[in-house]
C-alpha cells in the first residue's frame, strides 16, 4: 500500500490541484513559493493532526475569490495497493476502499469546514460581498466555528475515520526550521527520551527485562540510603516538630531513581580521537544527520510489531524539508542514497518519504524517477510536473530515460530546477554563451537559466522532459520552461554514384561547389531531427551557425586578434592572418586537404575569401585545445583588454540567448530586454 | 467438521485457525467457553496485526456488553457488538454507496444514513405507497388497515433460490386475502425504497443490504477477514465467516 495521490483544495497557494506520489521516495522540487511546504503540511494535515494543530484564515487559498458560501479547505489522500500489501494494510483501508479491483483504492479526506447550521449566519454576514479583504475577515471571524473532519472511503457518504485506525499511520515531519540541539541532544527532551526507551532492554526477554529492572531499583534504592544518609535531615527538620506540624507524622525522604529519571539526565556526545564533547559543539551539518538517522531508527522500533504489537505502526512515513541544511554536498549525496537504500531494503519500515529540496546533489542521488517538479504557471495555478513519466513507452523513449538518469549529475540536475535551460554541445559553448549573455546585459544567473551540456548530439535524450515527443495526455506534465538547442551545424557532403557512400564533414564554403560528384547538407543530420522533434513544442528552440562554434565566432570576428589566444597552435601566424589578407603560410596550409584549399581559392568575393580563410585556420588551430582556449576567450569575453574592439556574438548564439532569457524574470539592472 | 470432539467449559483447542461450531445446551457454558477461546486467541494469535480485532458477535447489547466486562485485557483487541451493529459498522454505513438499483441509482440516500432503527410507519410514505397502487381505500378499511400495517412491521429478508434477497412478511393468515396484492416482493420493495430514499433504515434492511454487498462485492471480505481474521458469533443462529 502507498499514498498514491493528493488533491489538494483551498489550502494555501492550491486552489485544487492532484499531485501523484510513487511507492517509496518522492523528492519535490521547485522554485520558492510554489508550493512544496504546502504539499508537506497537507500530507501532515491527514496523517499527523496533532502537529499541524487547526488551519488559520491565511491557510485558505489567497486567491480566493468571495463565494456565496463558506469555503472549506479539503485534502483528500488516495491509498493504493501494491506488490508488497500485508494483512495489516488491508484491514487498515478495510471501511475506507473507494475501488474494490485487485489494484485496490482506499481514501481519506480531511476537511475543514464550517457547519451547515452556522452556513446562513455566514451569508448574512457575507451580505453578498464582492470585497476580498471583506471576504477574509468574515471567515476569519467564523473560524471559531469551523471543524476538522477526516472521513474515510467515499466523502460522500461522511464516514469518519476512527482515530485509533489512523494512529497506525506514524508521520514524522522535519520541517525547514527544526532546532536540532535543542530536540535532540538532551534526555530532557521527549524526542532523545522516547527513542533512548525505545532501546532499552531491546532484545530481552520479559522474564529478563524484569529482573534486570529490579536489580536497578535494588541499586538505585542503595545509591539513595547512601545520600540521604549524607543529609542531616533532623536539623531540617528540627523547625517541623517545633511548630507542632509534625503531630501529623514524621517528614522522611524517599522516592527513588528510575530507568527514565537517569535518561532524563543523559546528553549525546560525541567521541572523536578519544576525546568527548557535547554534540551541542558539534557543526550543524552532522548534527542533523544524527537527527535523521536517529529518527529513521526510532521509526523502525515504531513499526516493529514484534515489540510494539498491537501498538506498533503499520505505515510509517518520513517529510522531510530540505535534508540538505547545513549539510556538505557530499553528505547530502550520502544521506539520500541512504535513505534510498533503506526504503527500498526494509520497506515495511519506512513505507514512504517525502523529500523537499533545493539541491541538485539530492535529486542527482535520487535520480529521475522519485522526482516531482512543482512551479507556478503563468495563470498563477500550480503545474506539476513528473519528468521519469514523460519519455514515451518505446525502445527509443527507454534509451533516452536511462540515457538522463545515467547522466542526471548535480550539473545537470541544475535544468529541473531552473526557469530556462540552454542544451550545448561542449565545454566551449558552456563557458563562452554565459559569457556573451552576462556581457550583454542577460546574465544567466539572473534569469535562472540553467546551462547544460549534453556532451556530443544527444540533446535529444533530454527533449522529453520538456515535452518534446511526449504524448498528448502526458503533456501537461512535462516541464513548461523555454528550451534552447545550441547545435553545430556540420555541413556535409556525400561522393554520389559511390555505394555506401557516407556523409562527410566539409567547410560551408564547399557546399554546392560541385553537384555533380557530390550531394550536400547545409546543416547536419543530427540537426533536423531536433528540428523535426521539437516542431510541437512552442517553447523549445534549436539554433544553428554556419558550422561550429569556433568557426562562427571567426566569422563574426574576422580580423579581431582577441580571438587567438595562447592555447592554440600557430598562434603568430594567425594574428599575423588576422591583420593582413596575406596568403596562407606553409605551415598553415598544411592544415587543409588540397581540395578545401581549392575551395577556398575559388570563393570570388575576396572579402568572403578572406573571412572563410581565417575562420577555417582558427577552427583547425582551436581544435585541439578547446577547453584551455574556451577558458581564455571566456575572460577575454567577459573584461574585454583596454582600447580593444569587444569580440561580437555570433548571431545564432545571441538569439538564442534571447531566447532563454525572455520571459523570464526581469534582471536586476542595467540590462536590455526586448 | 467432521469429527465432533466433547469439550467442557474449560477445555481449549490445540488449533485456533479453522471454523468450528460449538453446540450445547442452554446454560451449559457456552459463551463461558467462548471467553476463554478469545483470550486464548489474543495470546496465540500470529495472524492479529496491529489493525486487526478479534470479533466477536452476540444476540443483545446486554450480552454485548457482559462479554465485554469478562474478556479482560483481551477486550483491547475484541470488538464485541451484536450482528446489526456489527454489520452497519464494517459493511453497510461505509459501503452502501455501492448499491445500485437497476437504472442505476443509488438504492439509499447513502449520506442521509447514520443510524438503523425499528422499522416505524410513516404515514405520508405509507399513503403515497397505496396511491401507487390505487389502493386508498384500504384507510377506510380498519381492520385490513391494522392488519397491514402488523405485516409491514413483520418484514423479512428471505433468500430465493438463486441466493437472492427478497422482502416478505413474516407470516399470511387466511385473513390477509384483501391485502395479499400488496404483500408482494415487488410492492414490498417498493415500500422499503421509499424509506431508503429517506436515508432511514432498520433492523432489518442492515441485514438485507450487508447481505447484498458481501455478495455483490465479494472483494469486500477479503479486507473484512483482514480487519477480523477471527470472528464468532455467540447466538442460537449460526453466522459463519469465510476468511
Amino acid at each position: 500500500m502507498y499514498i498514491a495521490r493528493i488533491r489538494i483544495q483551498n489550502y494555501r497557494c492550491f486552489k485544487d490541484s492532484t499531485v501523484e506520489f510513487q511507492p517509496g521516495l518522492n523528492v519535490i522540487i521547485g522554485e520558492n513559493n510554489a508550493g512544496k511546504t504546502t504539499l508537506l503540511k497537507a500530507l501532515a494535515l491527514v496523517f499527523d493532526r496533532r502537529s499541524q494543530g487547526r488551519p488559520t484564515v491565511h491557510d485558505f487559498y489567497s486567491l480566493l475569490a468571495p463565494i456565496d458560501s463558506p469555503p472549506r479547505i479539503t485534502i483528500s489522500v488516495m491509498l493504493r495497493s501494491s506488490a508488497t500489501d500485508t494483512p495489516a494494510d488491508r484491514a487498515l483501508v478495510a471501511s475506507w476502499l473507494t475501488s474494490l479491483d485487485t489494484q485496490w483504492e482506499a481514501r481519506l479526506t480531511y476537511t475543514f469546514f464550517l457547519p451547515e447550521t452556522d452556513e446562513a449566519a455566514f451569508r448574512d454576514a457575507l451580505n453578498g460581498t464582492t470585497d476580498r479583504t471583506l471576504f477574509f475577515e468574515i471567515i476569519d471571524e467564523f473560524l471559531p466555528k469551523y471543524v476538522t473532519r477526516v472521513y474515510g472511503g467515499n466523502p460522500d457518504t461522511v464516514v469518519t475515520a476512527d482515530s485509533d485506525t489512523l494512529s497506525k499511520f506514524d508521520c514524522q515531519f522535519l520541517d525547514a526550521l527544526r532546532d536540532v540541539e535543542s530536540e535532540m541532544f538532551s534526555g530532557r527532551n521527549p524526542l532523545l527520551r522516547s527513542m533512548l526507551e525505545e532501546v532499552l532492554d531491546i532484545d530481552k526477554q520479559d522474564g529478563e527485562k524484569r529482573q534486570l529492572r529490579s536489580a536497578f531499583r535494588e541499586r538505585s534504592k542503595a545509591l539513595r540510603t547512601e545520600l540521604v544518609g549524607r543529609l542531616d535531615t533532623p536539623r531540617l527538620f528540627k523547625l517541623v516538630s517545633e511548630t507542632g506540624a509534625g503531630d501529623g507524622g514524621t517528614p522522611t525522604l524517599d522516592g527513588g531513581v528510575q530507568e527514565g529519571d537517569l535518561i532524563a539526565a543523559l546528553r549525546l556526545f560525541i567521541e572523536r580521537e578519544s576525546f568527548a564533547f557535547p554534540a551541542t559543539h558539534q557543526g550543524l551539518g552532522y548534527n542533523n544527520l544524527i537527527y535523521i538517522s536517529l529518527l529513521l531508527a526510532s521509526m523502525s522500533f515504531r513499526a516493529s510489531e514484534k515489540r510494539r504489537g498491537q501498538n506498533a505502526a503499520v505505515f510509517p512515513m518520513l517529510l522531510i524539508e530540505e535534508p540538505e541544511a547545513h549539510l556538505h554536498p557530499a553528505l547530502q549525496y550520502k544521506l539520500l542514497a541512504h535513505i534510498v537504500s533503506r526504503v527500498e531494503k526494509e520497506p515495511h519500515l519506512n513505507r514512504q518519504v517525502f523529500v523537499t529540496t533545493h539541491s541538485t546533489h539530492v535529486t542527482s542521488a535520487a535520480r529521475l524517477a522519485p522526482i516531482i517538479c512543482l512551479s507556478v504557471r503563468e495563470s498563477g495555478e500550480i503545474g506539476i510536473a513528473y519528468p521519469s513519466r514523460l519519455f514515451p513507452d518505446t525502445d527509443e523513449g527507454k534509451e533516452s530515460r536511462a540515457y538522463v538518469e545515467r547522466y542526471l549529475d548535480a550539473t545537470k540536475s541544475a535544468m529541473l530546477f531552473a526557469k530556462a535551460t540552454l542544451l550545448v554541445e561542449g565545454i566551449a559553448e558552456q563557458m563562452l554563451v554565459p559569457a556573451f549573455a552576462s556581457r550583454d546585459g542577460r546574465s544567466f544567473d539572473e534569469h535562472h537559466v540553467a546551462v547544460v551540456r549534453v556532451d556530443g548530439v544527444t540533446f535529444k535524450h533530454f527533449l522529453p522532459l520538456f515535452g518534446a515527443g511526449v504524448a498528448a495526455n502526458l503533456l501537461e506534465h512535462a516541464l513548461h520552461r523555454r528550451v534552447a538547442c545550441l547545435v553545430d551545424a556540420d555541413p556535409s557532403r556525400k561522393e554520389r554514384g559511390v555505394d555506401n557512400a557516407r556523409w562527410k564533414s566539409c567547410f560551408p564554403f564547399q557546399l554546392d561547389e560541385d553537384p555533380a560528384s557530390f550531394d550536400y547538407r547545409a546543416t547536419s543530420g543530427v540537426q533536423q531531427a531536433l528540428i523535426a522533434l521539437i516542431a510541437v513544442r512552442a517553447t523549445l528552440a534549436v539554433f544553428s551557425g554556419k558550422k561550429t562554434l569556433e568557426y562562427d565566432l571567426a566569422l563574426a570576428n574576422g580580423g579581431n586578434a582577441l580571438l587567438v589566444t595562447g592555447a592554440m597552435t600557430h598562434r603568430d601566424a594567425l594574428k599575423e592572418l588576422c591583420a593582413t589578407p596575406a596568403p596562407l603560410p606553409k605551415k598553415l596550409e598544411k592544415q587543409f586537404e588540397v581540395d578545401e584549399l581549392a575551395s577556398l581559392d575559388a570563393i570570388q568575393n575576396l572579402d568572403d575569401r578572406k573571412i572563410n580563410r581565417f575562420a577555417a585556420t582558427y577552427l583547425r588551430c582551436a581544435e585541439n585545445a578547446k577547453g584551455e582556449h574556451a577558458f581564455a576567450l571566456e575572460k577575454i569575453i567577459r573584461t574585454p583588454p583596454e582600447n580593444s574592439t569587444p569580440l561580437r556574438c555570433p548571431e545564432y548564439v545571441a538569439e538564442a540567448i534571447k531566447w532563454v532569457t525572455v520571459g523570464t524574470v526581469q534582471p536586476i539592472s542595467g540590462a536590455v530586454t526586448p | 467438521m467432521t469429527n465432533p470432539q466433547t469439550l467442557t467449559s474449560s477445555d481449549r483447542l490445540d488449533d485456533i485457525e479453522h471454523h468450528f461450531r460449538v453446540t450445547a445446551g442452554p446454560g451449559s457454558g457456552k459463551t463461558h467457553w467462548l471467553i476463554g477461546h478469545v483470550r486464548q486467541v489474543a495470546q496465540e494469535s500470529q495472524r492479529l496485526t496491529p489493525c486487526s480485532r478479534i470479533g466477536v458477535i452476540s444476540y443483545t447489547n446486554i450480552a454485548v456488553r457482559e462479554i465485554q466486562r469478562r474478556l479482560g485485557a483481551a477486550a483491547d483487541v475484541t470488538e464485541v457488538s451484536t450482528i446489526h451493529s456489527f454489520l452497519f459498522g464494517y459493511v453497510v454505513r461505509p459501503y452502501l454507496h455501492l448499491l445500485k438499483d437497476s437504472s442505476g441509482a443509488d438504492v439509499a440516500a447513502h449520506h442521509l444514513v447514520d443510524t438503523h432503527s425499528e422499522h416505524f410507519i410513516a404515514h405520508d410514505v405509507f399513503d403515497g405507497w397505496l396511491d401507487l397502487y390505487d389502493r386508498r381505500q384500504v384507510l377506510m378499511q380498519p381492520n385490513n388497515l391494522q392488519l397491514l400495517k402488523a405485516r409491514l412491521r413483520g418484514i423479512s429478508v428471505r433468500i430465493d433460490t438463486q441466493g437472492l434477497p427478497f422482502h416478505a412478511p413474516c407470516k399470511t393468515e387466511a385473513r390477509d386475502k384483501h391485502i395479499l396484492d400488496l404483500l408482494t416482493p415487488e410492492r414490498l420493495l417498493e415500500y422499503k425504497t421509499q424509506y431508503w430514499k429517506r436515508g432511514h433504515i432498520d433492523h432489518g434492511d442492515v441485514l438485507y443490504f450487508a447481505y447484498r454487498l458481501l455478495a455483490e462485492f465479494p472483494a469486500l471480505r477479503k479486507f473484512l477477514s483482514a480487519k477480523f481474521p477471527y470472528l464468532y458469533s455467540n447466538s442460537r443462529s449460526s453466522n459463519r465467516w469465510s476468511a
